[in-house]
């Protein structure tokens, strides 16, 4: 175990992965992956300001919120931190999954009833998040009006990496309003739940946006007889 | 280029759905083969048939003139000869006219009533003339004709045997044409029937009624167990490579990759359900609240 622990926490790019946070050696393997893939995508310049990536998905159940959750965990490290921010501001799975819907959050701020240290919560070390905060029925005009996009630039100023866990955009178009905030946009869906075709409609939505589409990440997969168990097992 | 591809459908996809979903193909393999293994049973289970075949062996005699005695003669009928009797004797006016009035001295049979064309009569006509089946044996010197009978009542069959036992051999010799008789010119002036040729009809085998079928319940089981399975492996393997062709949810992130032409980031395997698990959040000393 002390050896997993050693060459896990190691990492290709010398960056130590939160291996506590992780639920298994695929998952960490898979997000570590995710990360690197994100760093060579997005190369931060010295000194630079941080990088935001939208996490989008066609649909629901798709593993969009929990693939945030667990990217904003992996990004952070003692050196860098991650706000992860629910802008799903309809459900805000994140929020309750921390217990932390009835607390202010994004909605209340970008109505300016509360400054950014009342809504950013720690949910692991270095990484912080802020939830949904107080429903709305304007979420696509809150999320897509100037206030959002002085609290993104902010953000990039404060964190190493901004986090977004939006909507699904199959079936409300709150989250196109962020697709040309974030720098980056990571296409989520399901194996043997999403249909290919409506994973292509959403790239294209949200390329129309201008949103840059990274790619896609593939949640929920089967790993019984890969390789990474063999060699998790040897 | 990336749309044709993704249409291809390949040896290897098709063996691989396969392989997939291979238990599909087996539960459809022994539920088709118990439900063709029952069926076929219950179809067949107490359905015996009982039936016989006679044998008759056709020759010709001849009475020399002014003797008593017989003899046979070396004489071979012609096939069309006894083609031409069997059909004639399948034909329903034989069963009409020959068949029925012996069968009724065993067997009670509704009587032909010109008034009452209902009373069953055409039904045990047709049931006899379908009961019946003639065949023929031709060689050089040898003529036979087989006669089979087949039911499902055991003393229809066995009444149905003995009626046929006794009027086949009788329109037979009656009926087959006789060759011709030789005639001479005697020194009188006058001609004379030197050799006189009939033919006889004698039932070469010991025939009697028994079951026909016996064991059919099992067989037709297996039978019908064996097609069903196979039906059904092929319905199922079928089914399968044009479900899976038509299903166009992700599965494989290299193919995912060539239809959307963006790359895969990363395949995540199954974590824990972010809408009914909770995590803990830190409080400001850096401990997790509970």
């Amino acid at each position: 175990m002390k050896f997993w622990n050693k060459l896990l926490k190691k990492g290709l790019h010398g960056e130590p992965i939160n291996v506590e946070e992780m639920e298994s050696f695929e998952q960490t393997e898979a997000l570590r992956n995710l990360k690197i893939y994100i760093s060579v995508l997005l190369a931060q310049k010295e000194g630079g300001k941080g990088t935001s990536v939208l996490c989008a998905s066609s649909y629901s159940d798709e593993g969009k919120s929990g693939v945030a959750i667990a990217l904003a965990k992996a990004m952070s490290t003692k050196k860098k931190t991650c706000v992860l921010i629910d802008t799903d501001l309809r459900k805000g799975f994140t929020s309750a999954h921390f217990g932390a819907d009835d607390r202010p959050g994004l909605c209340d701020y970008l109505l300016g009833q509360v400054t950014l240290e009342d809504v950013l919560v720690q949910i692991a070390p270095s990484t912080y998040l802020i939830p949904r905060g107080s429903s709305t029925p304007y979420p696509y005009e809150l999320l897509g009006g100037e206030k959002m996009q002085e609290l993104a630039t902010l953000l990039k100023e404060r964190f190493s990496y901004v986090i977004y866990d939006s909507a699904p955009i199959g079936v409300v178009s709150d989250a196109l309003a962020l697709a040309p905030i974030a720098d980056g946009t990571v296409v989520i869906c399901r194996q043997k739940v999403s249909y290919e075709g409506d994973v292509k409609k959403a790239i294209n939505k949200l390329k129309f946006f201008k949103a840059n589409v990274l790619g896609v990440v593939v949640s929920g997969c089967d790993f019984k007889h890969s390789q990474h168990v063999v060699y998790a097992k040897k | 280029m990336h749309e044709t591809e993704q249409h291809e459908i390949t040896l290897s996809k098709i063996f691989q759905a396969l392989l997939r979903k291979f238990y599909i193909i087996l539960i459809a393999v022994f539920v088709a083969a118990i439900a063709g293994g029952a069926f076929g049973y219950i179809q067949n289970r107490g359905k015996d048939v009982y039936g016989a075949t006679t044998k008759f062996k056709i020759s010709v005699v001849s009475q020399l003139a002014g003797s008593q005695e017989t003899q046979a003669v070396n004489h071979t009928y012609s096939e069309t000869l006894l083609s031409m009797i069997t059909d004639e004797m399948a034909q329903e006016a034989f069963v009409q006219e020959k068949v029925l009035p012996e069968l009724a001295k065993t067997y009670q049979i509704p009587q032909y009533d010109e008034n009452n064309p209902e009373n069953g009569f055409f039904d045990v006509l047709a049931l006899v003339q379908s009961s019946i089946k003639y065949s023929f044996d031709h060689k050089v010197n040898s003529n036979a004709i087989s006669v089979s009978v087949r039911s499902t009542d055991k003393d229809f069959a066995k009444a149905l045997l003995s009626s046929v036992k006794v009027v086949v051999p009788e329109y037979i010799e009656e009926n087959m044409i006789r060759p011709q008789d030789k005639t001479v010119d005697l020194s009188d002036g006058t001609t004379k029937v030197v050799l006189s040729y009939h033919t006889r009809c004698q039932e070469l085998t010991l025939s009697y009624i028994k079951t026909i079928n016996a064991g059919q319940a099992t067989t037709e089981m297996i039978k019908n167990a064996i097609i069903f399975a196979f039906g059904a492996a092929v319905i199922a393997a079928v089914a399968i490579i044009i479900l899976d062709n038509a299903d166009t949810r992700v599965r494989d992130s290299e193919k995912l990759a060539q239809v959307l032409d963006v790359p895969v980031l990363a395949s995540i395997p199954k974590m824990q359900d972010v809408k009914t698990t909770h995590s803990p959040i830190m409080n400001k000393n850096g401990e997790k609240e509970e």
